[in-house]
């Protein structure tokens, strides 16, 4: 296994990354760039944890290999917005208190983000189906649907 | 604003070291020294210990409250925030306790090195237990502080009034002192008595409690701040560790091959632990995990110690381990024949019951079963450690910290009060690191001590589902006697599988006791042993052993032809029991719902619960509306109308949150969860063979809360799950006549109970 020097870019700004072609962006993104953001829940591509925004599109980050990335933007949680100036979804959570653990709302947050950029008004059902793919073992998801029809609302 | 305190920089802290080298900036007065090193000392508290039991270790005032110069409080416990939103309703309980701005408070939590021992954060007790201690302490150090104001300010006690730590003689609003000025940089050097008057509402009203004040850890959490999670500590050095287990209970390495392995660029070390056989395992007293051979893998790259974890499992040959004595199927079988020790025998009226049962117009006989469970956390367990030559640092997702520090002390040879624990947020765990020891939290640190670098370990996935703790399995047979449409008479007879001696086994007849005058009561349960371990996972054993009663008092009040809201409410008089019911069924129009009912295969079903555990005393009932498919056996659960009266109401969003939760947590537990396994291994790994509940499943949940402003706060962590099940249970049979008793309520039960109802 050799390492390349790869550039991604992640929240707007471009990096330097040496890992081996096959190394899954979730693991270059937490250790490499030291984002919080994206989450192991699985490494299978079951439960949404470690969904990230590729050109847009939500990835599972688990499973995605660092050679596949090339000059999509990649987009994190963080990337989104701060404590201190929150991005209307992360907003609309705290608000909603939409989280009990909270570990799979990185997953529910980047997922309403796809959701939301390319269909702004969905109905209920279409939330529901939306997040179909990502877990929540807590039990928050009527929370995370207020939420998210509290951002489409607006 | 109320802040977890956190290391804000890891690495920079100092071990705290008896010479006392906190950067704090608040005084470190000699009680909290005395503190620490007592927990030191002694074995951890058990969950069962009481206020009492945390007062008589930990005396002193100061290692749990302190006020520093600026006025701001500071409150020190063992308890953790597992996502139930806990930290922020202590807070606010000392808050309104001690007269200050919730503003003004800040909890540290879950590091041994700074914090009482309080106990472990679970069976539904940090705010009926830990809390009401917390506001004893907040009430005694406010009546200290008002001493010392009457001395100061030359006015008796009576004529004083406090607000936000400003303390005034009324009606003269000049004569005033604040909390700071009166410490001054000191600490307040008094015991606990337990004396100091509490607090009662004026007129109902409180300042704080009952607020429904935001979470104060969500917005860090929500956008990946810094610590926010466990799962997101760095420390500099750190090496990614993955474990190769065995592939059956108790097997061993028969051949190690670890020289490709450890010859693979950016491989640190591989680690054999033998379990049983390495002497810090076997130390350790590791008692939610099997015997199992454990190879460690640590790299310097995380997906390193992936890959090279992938390829030491093919590269690793095993000595046969345990066979499962049945599978899945057979498992309830199995149970009823496997031979059992009795656990527990209590009850009322044994010497009368067997003449109430032959002098009974009616009896009904029934027997109930639930499966294993998994917690299935959504991360799977994670520990950081740092384990030096005297001392040792774990980062740890513990819900019991002195238990944890216990074992891993043990398992490294050290003292206790050299092993630090620091217990920090992750995903929800529902009882799956309640056992104390903390399994990851072992293993980390004794590879962290064998290769002299701070380590972090994480499970996969599917180690999680094979290698974690599960719920007990239980076959719950139930006898009843009728005369006049009332119970005389209930026989339970209780089998569950777990470890041998195993003492929260004491604790087996959870859920078959409760408020209904059932004339006499009997309740007997036995222990089975068995090699899967099962741990406290939420609700413990009175998840199926409710399940089974509240069934089998629907069954009864059919037996009776009773309404089944009439027939519970005829056999209950405690008033708090009664209103729970009355106000689900109120909720619901109960009396007519067969009117609103608009197809087939709907119906409504209702459960009640009274929790049992001192000193919570929480009650709740639940109602599921459902819609079922005989054919298909497909059910959607509609709705959920979850009620509670858990006392005084501490944060009532906090509250609905929990409720929300629970409901569809226990829905889950209720149509889908089981363990799948064969004799030679469990089937079970991954969210493709443990399905939970899913987004377009869930249903709605309204809810109903009891808010008891005269009542003390009791905790509601398990009784907003408990009645979900039998709730649920009774809508089937409510549908389409068909009686589940056997948990979770699958397609396939569905169809066959409904044929069997035709």
């Amino acid at each position: 296994m050799s390492s390349n020097t790869l550039q991604i870019t992640v929240n707007g700004k471009p990096h330097d990354v040496k890992a081996a072609p096959e190394t899954p962006l979730l693991y270059v993104l937490r250790n490499d760039l030291t984002l919080n953001g994206p989450k192991f829940g699985c490494g299978l591509a079951q439960c949404g944890a470690c969904t990230v925004l590729l050109d847009g599109k939500a990835v599972r980050s688990c499973v995605t290999p660092i050679s596949s990335v090339g000059k999509a933007q990649v987009v994190t949680l963080e990337g989104l917005g701060t404590v201190d100036e929150p991005h209307p979804l992360q907003d609309a959570f705290i608000q909603e208190q939409a989280a009990q653990c909270g570990y799979c709302i990185n997953g529910m947050i980047m997922t309403a983000k796809a959701l939301l950029d390319a269909n702004p008004r969905p109905t209920k059902s279409e939330i529901r189906e939306a997040l179909a793919g990502n877990l929540c073992r807590c039990g928050t998801h009527l929370r995370i649907m207020r939420a998210i029809e509290r951002v489409a609302a607006a | 604003m109320i802040t977890l305190t956190r290391d804000t920089a890891i690495g920079r802290r100092r071990f705290l070291k008896a010479s006392g080298a906190l950067t704090i900036p608040f005084s470190l007065g000699m009680g909290s020294l005395f503190g620490a090193a007592a927990s030191a000392q002694t074995r951890p508290l058990p969950e069962y210990a009481v206020i009492g039991d945390y007062i008589k270790l930990t005396p002193n005032i100061d290692s749990w409250l302190r006020i520093d110069s600026e006025g701001d409080v500071t409150v020190l416990t063992s308890r953790v925030e597992l996502g139930h939103g806990v930290i922020t309703a202590l807070g606010q309980m000392v808050a309104e306790e001690l007269d200050v701005a919730f503003e003004r408070v800040t909890l540290v939590s879950g590091d041994t090195a700074r914090v009482p021992d309080q106990g472990p954060t679970t069976a539904s007790d940090t705010v009926g237990k830990a809390g009401q201690m917390l506001r004893l302490v907040a009430a005694e150090a406010r009546l200290a502080l008002m001493e010392m104001a009457a001395d100061k300010l030359g006015s008796p006690i009576e004529s004083l009034a406090v607000s936000d730590g400003v303390i005034r003689v009324k009606g003269d609003e000049l004569k005033e002192v604040t909390y700071a000025q009166l410490l001054n940089g000191k600490s307040i050097e008094r015991q606990i008595t337990g004396k100091a008057p509490v607090k009662r509402a004026q007129d109902g009203k409180y300042l704080v409690v009952g607020q429904s004040i935001p979470r104060v850890d969500l917005p860090n959490k929500l956008t990946a701040g810094q610590d926010d999670f466990l799962e997101n500590i760095r420390l500099p050095g750190m090496v990614h560790a993955r474990t190769v287990r065995a592939p059956m209970y108790g097997a061993a390495v028969d051949r190690l091959n670890a020289d490709g392995v450890k010859q693979m660029a950016g491989v640190i070390a591989v680690v054999h632990m033998k379990y049983p056989g390495h002497p810090g395992l076997d130390r350790a007293e590791l008692l939610d995990i099997p015997p199992g051979d454990v190879v460690a893998v640590v790299a310097e790259r995380e997906e390193i110690a992936v890959r090279a974890a992938d390829r030491l499992a093919r590269e690793v040959s095993w000595k046969p381990g345990e066979t499962l004595p049945t599978d899945t199927e057979r498992l309830h079988q199995w149970m009823t024949d496997a031979r059992a020790e009795d656990a527990v025998k209590t009850g009322i009226g044994h010497r009368f019951i067997e003449a109430r049962f032959t002098a009974a117009e009616k009896r009904l006989e029934a027997v109930y079963t639930g499966p294993y469970q998994s917690p299935a956390p959504i991360s799977p367990i994670c520990a950081v450690a740092d384990v030096k030559k005297d001392e040792a640092v774990i980062w740890s997702g513990a819900q019991g910290p002195f238990g944890s520090r216990w074992s891993a002390a043990k398992a490294l040879g050290l003292a206790p009060e050299a092993v630090r624990i620091r217990c920090m947020a992750t995903s929800g765990m529902f009882g799956r690191r309640s056992a104390g020891m903390n399994v990851a939290d072992t293993e980390a640190a004794l590879i962290s001590q064998e290769i002299g670098k701070p380590v972090r370990l994480v499970w996969t996935r599917q180690q999680e589902f094979q290698w974690g703790p599960y719920r007990p399995p239980h076959v719950v047979s139930l006898a009843g006697a009728l005369d006049g449409g009332m119970v005389v008479g209930v026989k339970a007879d209780v089998r569950f599988v777990t470890r041998a001696n195993n003492p929260i086994s004491a604790i087996s007849m959870n859920g078959l006791e409760g408020p209904y005058s059932f004339g006499a009561r009997t309740i007997h349960t036995h222990l089975i042993e068995g090699t899967v371990r099962t741990t406290f996972i939420r609700n413990v054993y009175r998840l199926y052993n409710a399940f089974a009663m509240e069934s089998f008092v629907d069954e009864l009040a059919m037996v009776a032809d009773v309404d089944p809201v009439d027939f519970r409410l005829r056999h209950l008089s405690d008033p708090r029991a009664r209103a729970v019911i009355e106000a689900a069924a109120d909720h619901v129009d109960w009396k007519n719902r067969k009117n609103r009912k608009k197809r087939e295969g709907e119906g409504w079903g209702i459960a009640f619960n009274a929790y049992d555990s001192v000193p919570a005393a929480g009650y709740a009932a639940h109602v599921a509306q459902v819609e079922v498919d005989r054919e298909t056996g497909n059910i959607r659960v509609k709705k959920i109308i979850a009620v509670i009266d858990a006392g005084l109401v501490v944060n009532p969003d906090g509250l609905r949150n929990q409720m929300e939760g629970g409901a569809i947590q226990a829905a889950s537990w209720a149509l889908k969860e089981q363990l799948l396994f064969a004799k030679d291994g469990l089937i079970s790994r991954d969210w493709a063979t443990y399905p939970i509940l899913r987004f377009p499943e869930v249903p709605e949940v309204e809810c109903v809360v009891i808010d008891r402003k005269d009542k003390p706060s009791v905790s509601v962590g398990e009784p907003v799950t408990t009645s979900v099940a039998p709730a649920i249970a009774n809508a089937i049979h409510d549908a389409i006549g068909a009686r589940l008793r056997d948990m979770p309520f699958t397609a396939e039960r569905i169809k066959s109970a409904a044929k069997k109802s035709i």
